[in-house]
């Protein structure tokens, strides 16, 4: 936590693990519609990613690595949500009525794509966002 | 689609209005808003044509199917009336507010609220779903709300927001009852339905419990007995607020659901008795309240409540012809007493003048608007040809016709007539009298801005008065779909020498007479303003009587200490579940349980062992370790039983969590030491009964017979109909999407609150180390949150 006492091998350390960790996240994420994971899992992974970020090198580090106050990130995952949630209204579906369409993949084969991934990346929003705001308000100077 | 657009755009505007008022000056952006409702207007007129020759239009958007609620809107006759009202006087409101707000800060926060209220207002008018009603309703509410609370530096707007707010919501849910009540009873929330299953309704048993309640929500919207006081305390927001919500829009919310609802619920006695009983009282204590006042917006509130009755009154007495004359009267009171606040707020510009005491002689101060505000007077005291004078010919012709009642009915609308000339002569004449002297400060006319809307709405009530036929055609609908009923509307100017005629001039006199007497009155009545017994009264003791209990459970509930409300918390949880548990729940001991395999025993000792370090362990590092490992165990389990998903989430959390408790635990001071002997016994007995509860209720789970039928229907229909092989997933964002949807908005908030807290605390310790430097956390942290007593 005091960057300056600790040995410098775990702040390079976080620095080189944090996009590897980010990068499983988002695998996670992907995956989850079909296999075990998913956003909240996802989201968890990344605020982990932030909280061994947070404890090498400082609050203030996390923070700047955001380019807005972590906190933003929540009301932005909100934001997704409703969206999402409202969007069939004005087409005359049900709230949270989800829509699909299918990609063609370039090179053969076809992948499905549709508005619960939007729902889903609104959820890992406001995980990220909840978990990193916590973690930089209590451990900050 | 265009009813839908015409109603949702008010609520996408609202959003810009903030930034329309911040980047156009504020006297053009009040009119540039003000094209919202003008387009509404425009709207309405142009699918006025079939609406008129009988038919209704509707649209409806699904909401809710499982529960059968939807977002249907339908224009019919009466709904036509009062969304042309809304969008008309709304149009000059917003104009004339766009000057008179240019002089405060906020004037975008003024504009975003009404606008809502502009788009809430049209949704009821408009709604055919119950449900659809009741959100429009109670978005009024609070768009009032907002709006009698602008001035929020005053402490007299703060209070009379929160009356008014609590008065119409309380309103609002004995209304939501009522409409749940006859939802039931017909099998379904279309209010167009409900006028067919009218006999199904009235013939159940809820009808009563229906009637009452409906009546309440509406009673409590209109400002009448004995829910008036709230009027006159929501004075208090800016005169264009006043000219709009409470005097054309939102007050006038409850007559209209009473004329809405006329066709399911009148036709007994209790309906027609208690409308036209509470409607005659309402008159009369609006008529002594208003003539008593001094203020010129009190007077015009009170006369508003007295007029407010009346419609009541009329509707109650349900004939066609009381009903013809209860919309004249919504209507052209909508009109002149918008103007006439309006007129009152241009005086208070351009005179800088909130009582009739000081004020006289600006009549050639302020020719514009002393013109307009007399003709907006002549149209509230019902001078012909204005239609006041016709709305008052059509009412007393009504409650004449009235078997039994009608003397007394003829003399409490006498009463209310003649209240409303004295107080109209005198918003007309006293100002602008010449009196020896000079007037007050150097007045002069307000920009057309604020005089013109007035012209406009008194103009509007002549227009009407020497065009009756133009009002008959308007008005046969209405009455046709309030009665279901054809019913020909007949409207003239002059009928003759008749009984109605004599009244009408009689009570046009009596309020002159009146006027004459005024000064005299005043001084006799000085001693005796205001209510000081009384519904207002009785509002006021039990809000304090409702502060005193808070406040003494607060102390007791509320103490600070975290561990007195985890004692709470378990110990009211195992009281309820505990009772409920031994009382209902069958539970017995598994029968054939299969001999557990070698690493289950040793899991289940490792998750025991950690438990009970946790509860010995002196330090506390050592007790979230300690926990940490039950956590980590508990995954594990997870994973025994084929369950990644869980198991991942488990392992993250509990992750998270013993990291953020070492890391916060480490900056606060040591344990402070044991607890005492008492305190330990006390917590050992809560924790074991705590444990026991839920061994209690496992075992009871087990007991149930399964049902798979949930567990199968979602994993047949996880890939037909969420397209997704992980159930679990299928099931977060698909199936219970709105389950999901509630604990983002959960987690988003707490996260949100300890942010708030912990900059909070900071703050307070930087003012702390300014104030004594070198002391470190302050001694208060240390023995509230931080004694870490473990026992």
């Amino acid at each position: 936590m005091r960057s300056n006492v600790s040995p410098p091998i775990f702040p390079v350390a976080a620095r080189f693990l944090l996009p590897l960790i980010l990068l499983f996240s988002v695998f996670l994420f992907l995956r989850g519609h079909h296999e075990p994971g998913g956003a909240f899992i996802a989201g968890m992974v990344a605020a982990a990613a932030f909280t061994l970020q947070t404890i090498a090198r400082g609050a203030s580090a996390t923070r700047s690595a955001f380019r807005v106050p972590p906190r933003y990130l929540i009301g932005i995952g909100f934001a997704l949500v409703v969206v999402v949630a409202s969007v069939p209204l004005v087409v005359g579906q049900a709230v949270l009525d989800a829509a699909w369409v299918t990609l063609e993949v370039p090179g053969g084969g076809a992948t499905e794509i549709g508005s619960p991934i939007l729902f889903e990346a609104g959820v890992y929003l406001v995980v990220v966002g909840s978990v990193v705001t916590i973690i930089t308000a209590a451990l900050g100077e | 689609m265009g009813l839908a657009l015409a109603v949702g755009s008010g609520f996408i505007l609202a959003l810009a209005a903030p930034w329309v008022c911040r980047v156009v000056d504020l006297r053009l952006a009040g009119w540039l808003l003000g094209l919202l409702p003008l387009g509404g207007f425009a709207y309405f007129v142009s699918v006025a044509g079939p609406v008129l020759a009988g038919d209704a239009v509707g649209v409806a958007v699904p909401w809710v199917p499982s529960l059968g609620i939807r977002l249907a809107l339908r224009l019919d006759g009466l709904g036509l009336i009062y969304a042309l009202l809304v969008c008309g006087t709304g149009t000059l409101v917003f104009g004339y507010a766009g000057t008179f707000m240019a002089a405060y800060a906020g004037a975008g926060r003024f504009f975003g609220v009404l606008l809502l209220f502009t788009a809430s207002m049209l949704g009821v008018v408009l709604a055919d779903d119950a449900m659809a009603l009741f959100v429009f309703w109670e978005l009024t509410g609070i768009a009032s709300y907002l709006l009698i609370g602008f001035h929020n530096e005053r402490g007299a707007a703060r209070a009379g927001a929160w009356q008014a707010l609590l008065v119409t919501a309380l309103g609002g849910q004995a209304l939501l009852i009522a409409l749940i009540l006859t939802g039931s009873a017909a099998g379904g929330y279309t209010i167009s339905a409900w006028m067919e299953s009218r006999d199904v309704i009235q013939s159940s048993g809820v009808y009563p419990a229906a009637l009452v309640l409906l009546l309440v929500g509406c009673f409590a919207k209109s400002a009448l007995v004995p829910f008036h006081f709230w009027l006159q305390s929501a004075m208090q927001a800016p005169a264009p607020v006043s000219a709009y919500l409470h005097s054309a829009a939102m007050v006038q919310a409850g007559v209209f659901l009473l004329a809405r609802m006329h066709t399911v619920f009148a036709g007994t006695e209790l309906w027609t008795l208690t409308i036209i009983g509470v409607g005659a009282v309402t008159m009369l204590i609006g008529s002594y309240l208003a003539v008593v006042q001094a203020a010129i917006k009190a007077m015009l509130a009170y006369s508003t409540i007295a007029m407010l009755g009346a419609s009541a009154m009329l509707l109650g007495t349900g004939t066609p012809q009381a009903i013809q004359a209860a919309l004249l009267l919504v209507i052209s009171h909508a009109l002149y007493k918008s103007a006439l606040f309006m007129a009152a707020g241009a005086l208070d510009r351009g005179a800088e003048a909130t009582g009739l005491a000081e004020v006289f002689g600006l009549w050639e101060a302020m020719p514009r608007t002393a013109t307009a505000t007399v003709l907006a007077a002549a149209a509230m005291a019902g001078v012909p040809p204005f239609l006041g004078y016709l709305v008052k010919e059509t009412a007393y012709g009504a409650v004449g016709d009235v078997e039994g009642w009608s003397l007394f009915l003829v003399a409490v609308t006498f009463v209310a007539f003649t209240a409303a000339a004295a107080v109209a002569a005198v918003l007309a004449l006293r100002p602008f009298r010449r009196t020896s002297g000079s007037p007050v400060g150097p007045a002069r006319d307000p920009s057309a801005s604020l005089w013109l809307p007035v012209a406009v709405l008194a103009g509007a009530t002549i227009g009407l008065g020497i065009m009756p036929g133009g009002a008959a055609h308007l008005l046969e609908p209405a009455v046709a779909a309030i009665l279901q009923a054809p019913v020909a509307v007949e409207l003239t100017l002059w009928h003759g020498f008749t009984q109605s005629f004599g009244l009408g001039m009689a009570s046009l006199a009596a309020g002159l007479a009146l006027y004459a007497a005024w000064d005299r009155l005043h001084d006799l009545l000085h001693e005796h303003q205001g209510e000081r017994f009384g519904p207002g009264r009785i509002y006021e003791l039990t809000i304090e009587a409702l502060l005193r209990v808070a406040r003494i459970q607060t102390r007791v509930l509320q103490s600070g200490y975290l561990r007195v409300y985890l004692i709470l918390a378990i110990f009211t949880t195992v009281l309820l579940t505990g009772y409920g548990a031994l009382r209902r729940a069958a539970w017995t001991w598994p029968a054939g349980v299969a001999a557990p395999y070698a690493y289950e025993v040793a899991l289940a000792t490792l998750i025991t062992a950690a438990a009970v370090a946790a509860v010995f362990a002196r330090a506390l590092v050592t007790v979230v370790v300690a926990l940490g490992v039950v956590g980590f165990a508990v995954a594990i389990v997870y994973v025994l039983f084929s369950a990644p998903d869980l198991a991942m989430t488990q392992f993250l959390v509990e992750t998270v969590t013993v990291i953020l408790f070492v890391m916060v635990f480490y900056r606060l001071p040591k344990m402070a030491g044991r607890a005492s002997h008492t305190a330990v016994i006390r917590d050992a007995v809560l924790a074991t009964a705590a444990g026991c509860i839920m061994t209690i209720l496992v075992l009871a789970t087990i007991a149930v017979p399964r049902e798979p039928l949930a567990a199968e229907s979602f994993l047949l229909l996880s890939v037909a109909e969420a397209r997704g092989r992980n159930v679990v997933n299928t099931i977060l964002t698909d199936f219970r999407a709105l389950d999901t949807f509630g604990e983002v908005v959960v987690l988003g908030t707490a996260a949100l609150g300890v942010y708030a807290l912990v900059r909070q605390a900071r703050r307070g310790v930087l003012a702390s180390r300014r104030a004594a430097p070198g002391t470190g956390p302050t001694p208060q942290r240390e023995s509230r949150t931080g004694d870490g007593q473990v026992s």
